[in-house]
């Protein structure tokens, strides 16, 4: 029993989300995000809406809409540290979902939440700590934002960046694909948010997602079902099991130099990967000329 | 109505009191003015620690709330300028509630009761001005607090009834409770301490509770906390005569 | 040889972090706040219930609000559990059924039950939930519960369904059928096998969760107008029960291609996404409106009359919706009130944390007159 915390009544159970009783008897799926149908042309990155600042009782802020998913980042720092001494700054990400939000996947990790639980009889709201899937996020936006801070400049502090999930993709959505979605706009959302703060880095980092179909075409900033509409006829095959999906994060400084990449899917090899990778470079710079034009406009 | 009070009842302590209400049953320990954690430690005055154990269990936030409330109220009774880089420590266990007696002292997680963690809070308040008396803290002025019920009318020709200390029962019937707290000097209750309402109720009814809430307070004073303290002298200085 | 102290002078901001009270009697001696608001001037707030999309896209939300206030945003989502009613609760619905709702006055009050609110203030800190965190929800709690605004007749299930599953020998798939007895009773006629696993009775657990994007300032009050909208915009689902026990969920293999099937046994209560069905929680009374204020002693000068006395009149100054560093620390002494619509206080909480600035009677009234007209043009 959790007594810091007030989760109703200890015989509560959390009831399944289940089926509707509609009378055509189809499950009321939520309308698919509108990104999706409004894409045109393939290989246009999705408008995304982006603001810096709006908290004000953190050192630097950014918030992020792109389709549905809605980020909130918090950088906190330089702060000092409590112990001895470092001779350079110490740096940690934390991604958090809002608790009522299922996430990419879990019915593959098997999370905390309160759904996929076997014994689920428990308040999504008293979850503590962070699920596999939250691990996986912070870890990487951890590994591709390490290099463009310059540590060196703060002895005896740390970064701390907070990263808040306040809604994402339709549970229609391909779960890897989601994630990984998610992943790629929190680098994007996390390094604007370092501007904001003031912390001295190297360079932004950006990032971009690509696909690869079985024929092996990339297809740059993926939106859901554009695949599956022309794989209907093997859907029971769950042809995405085919495809692979990349993340990969670059500082554009010495010669874009790769911080972080993540790689998910059936067969994978060199070629491909330097596909991915290439597709991933050229949304990244787009995302970097508009992230960058933004800031200038902040400054003016 | 029931109010019996015992002193240094504790010996480990610097001061201490079991208070004993018809409902409520606590005992308050001060220990202070001692040496705090450095992070506890204030420049220019004395620093509280306060906490509160409940009658079954473990703390919980029901708790916490009872221990912000106490420290909004003393801190401005104690004279903590008198004690600075110093701490005071309060910590009042619980050791019967209204509903732990009505369970039969069985405590039950399932929050089906309604609880009244105000009553207990009334108490506390009580119980801490003979214990910080008792470990001879200054403090700016005598303090007391009382517990008063509104219980509406059920036919339109009743009136509605003030309850001083209600039971869980008057409790339960009532559409709203208020603990009073006043500061009293020259046997006169002055200033307002606390005010907590919870329930439903009117201005009017407000104001005419604070004007009960006077009356009881000073009574409270005049019966027992008088009483008390010129014994308390007489039993210190019987070496004197 | 004695060397010379200089004067030192600060620019505003940083006698602001410095002394605040000296920072705060300044302002105040000029007839504003630190915050540029008059004194009983209250910070305007922004309330978007129906503007929001969280219960439409996520199945597991029924309520929700979203409360801004300069820059503090304050997202509520209302998620349900649900629990048994034991012999004992079951005979308070019984005494209930004849009651009007809107005749309260008979009720008792543990005929009420409230809601469970976590409150979840980013403030760059992992962990266990602060004290201010845990005495927020606990406050909310209590004052939701006494106000007498959920009465446990609105949480209790009436028409628990039940789904039927039917396998379809042809199609090898199951066609699942969930019928309600007030809406299908002549399935429930033909059907006296389900009645002990219906006889059981149920009720809603109402679970808050509410997170605080940039806190500046004391925020029970946005805490609170955020909960109540959440509960107005609050639809309530129907349940079912299922009579087969365990469900089976087919999950891909990490490695493989194969398709496994994992048996989960979970607890037969599901929740009917119809949402035809959902029907709106009914509130015993109203919100209202919560407002805070604080007093503090400030002397008026009144040297620049031509006269020859320098006379310093002490006043205490009433001040609304507490904001900013200097306020929140220098001023001890403070009012929590909630009104409603029709001038009744649901909460009332005082404390004189400053036996200097005193909240006297005369101060509470004006206060309570105050928070009075706000919740009238609300």
């Amino acid at each position: 029993m959790d007594r810091r915390r007030l989760l109703g009544p200890l015989n509560t159970v959390i009831p399944n989300i289940g089926i509707s009783s509609e009378i055509n008897g189809s499950k009321s799926t939520p309308q698919t995000g509108i990104s999706s149908s409004s894409s045109s042309n393939k290989n246009d990155i999705e408008n995304f809406f982006l603001k810096t600042g709006i908290i004000e009782n953190a050192n630097g802020s950014a918030y992020l809409e792109v389709g549905n998913n809605v980020i909130e980042v918090s950088v906190f720092g330089p702060r000092p540290i409590r112990g001895s001494f470092i001779d350079r700054a110490s740096f940690s990400v934390e991604c958090k979902f809002l608790p009522y939000i299922s996430q990419p996947g879990d019915e593959l990790f098997n999370t905390n939440n309160q759904f996929n639980n076997s014994n689920s009889n428990t308040n999504a709201n008293g979850r503590t700590g962070l699920t596999t899937i939250e691990h996986k996020i912070s870890s990487y936006v951890e590994t591709a934002l390490l290099p463009s801070i310059i540590l060196e400049k703060y002895p005896k502090s740390t970064f701390d960046v907070f990263v808040t999930i306040v809604a994402t993709e339709t549970p229609t959505y391909n779960s890897n694909e989601k994630l990984m979605r998610l992943t790629n706009w929190i680098v994007n959302c996390a390094s604007v948010a370092l501007v904001d703060a003031n912390v001295e880095v190297k360079d932004i980092v950006t990032s971009g997602i690509v696909k690869s179909n079985k024929s092996g075409d990339i297809i740059i900033d993926p939106r859901g079902q554009i695949e599956d509409e022309q794989n209907e006829q093997d859907e029971q095959d769950d042809q995405n099991e085919e495809n692979v999906l990349g993340v990969a994060s670059f500082m554009n400084l010495n010669n874009d130099q790769l911080v972080g990449i993540w790689v998910e899917g059936g067969d994978i090899d060199q070629d491909l990967v330097t596909k991915v990778i290439n597709g991933c470079n050229d949304m990244s710079k787009k995302i970097r000329a508009n992230i960058n034009s933004f800031l200038i406009d902040s400054l003016q | 109505m029931t109010f019996k009070v015992r002193t240094s009842v504790l010996d480990n302590s610097d001061g201490s009191a079991e208070l004993t209400t018809s409902d409520v049953k606590l005992i308050v320990s001060i220990t202070g003015p001692i040496e705090p954690k450095p992070r506890q430690e204030l420049p220019n005055v004395a620093s509280l620690e306060i906490v509160v154990r409940p009658a079954v269990g473990l703390s919980t936030t029901r708790e916490k709330v009872l221990e912000d409330k106490l420290r909004g109220m003393l801190q401005a009774v104690i004279v903590r300028h008198l004690y600075p880089r110093q701490l005071i420590q309060i910590i009042v266990q619980i050791q019967a509630t209204p509903l732990s007696k009505h369970q039969g002292g069985a405590y039950s997680n399932h929050r089906d009761e309604v609880e009244y963690s105000n009553v207990e809070l009334n108490a506390a308040i009580n119980g801490c001005y003979f214990a910080l008396v008792d470990a001879g803290i200054a403090l700016y002025s005598s303090f007391a607090s009382t517990c008063i019920s509104i219980t509406k009318p059920h036919e339109i020709n009743d009136n509605q009834e003030y309850i001083i200390q209600p039971t869980l029962d008057q409790l339960n019937n009532s559409s709203s409770h208020h603990i009073i707290c006043f500061s009293i000097e020259d046997k006169k209750a002055t200033k307002l301490l606390l005010i907590d309402s919870l329930g439903e109720f009117t201005e009017e009814e407000l104001f005419t509770v604070i004007s009960k809430g006077v009356e009881q307070t000073e009574l409270l004073h005049e019966n027992y906390q008088r009483k008390y303290i010129s014994d308390k002298i007489h039993n210190d200085y019987i070496w004197k005569s | 040889m004695t060397t010379e102290l200089k004067q030192v002078s600060f620019p505003p901001e940083v006698l602001a972090r410095i002394v605040p009270e000296v920072s705060l009697q300044r302002h105040l001696s000029i007839g504003l706040r630190p915050n540029l608001r008059n004194f009983l001037e209250f910070k305007p707030i922004e309330i978007a219930s129906h503007a929001n999309n969280i219960t439409t896209t996520n199945d597991n939300v029924f309520g929700s609000s979203i409360v801004k206030s300069g820059n503090s945003t304050i997202v509520t989502t209302v998620t349900l559990g649900v629990v048994e009613n034991t012999n004992s609760s079951t005979s308070t619905f019984n005494n209930n059924n004849n009651n009007n709702n809107n005749n309260n006055n008979n009720l008792t009050n543990d005929q009420f039950t409230s809601i469970y609110p976590v409150i979840d203030i980013q403030r760059g800190r992992s962990g266990a939930p602060s004290d201010e965190e845990m005495i927020l929800s606990q406050n909310l709690y209590e004052t939701i519960l006494h106000s007498r605004l959920i009465s446990k007749a609105a949480l209790k299930i009436n028409h628990c369904g039940l789904a039927i599953k039917e396998t379809d020998i042809n199609s090898d798939k199951d066609n699942i059928q969930i019928f309600y007895p007030d809406i299908h009773p002549q399935v429930f006629v033909n059907l006296p096998s389900s009645s002990s696993t219906l006889k059981k009775s149920y009720s809603f657990v109402i679970f808050c969760h509410v997170k605080v994007f940039s806190k500046i300032s004391t925020i029970f009050d946005l805490c609170y107008s955020s909960i109540i909208d959440a509960l107005h915009d609050l639809k309530l689902p129907r349940v079912y029960i299922t009579d087969f026990s365990s469900t089976k969920i087919s999950v891909k293999s990490r490695n493989s291609n194969t398709r496994g099937l994992v048996g989960v046994s979970k607890s037969s209560l599901n929740i009917d996404l119809n949402n035809e069905l959902y029907y709106p929680l009914e509130l015993s009374s109203e919100g209202g409106i919560s407002c805070n204020f604080g007093a503090i002693k400030t002397v008026k000068n009144k040297q620049e009359d031509e006269d020859i006395t320098m006379e310093n009149e002490e006043v205490v100054e009433l001040l609304a919706d507490l904001e900013g560093e200097a306020e929140e620390s220098t001023i001890l002494s403070r009012i929590s009130i909630i009104v409603d619509g029709n001038e009744k206080i649901k909460r009332l909480s005082l404390i004189n944390g400053d036996i200097n600035s005193e909240i006297s009677l005369d101060i509470l009234q004006r206060a309570i007159d105050v928070a009075k007209l706000r919740s009238r043009n609300d």
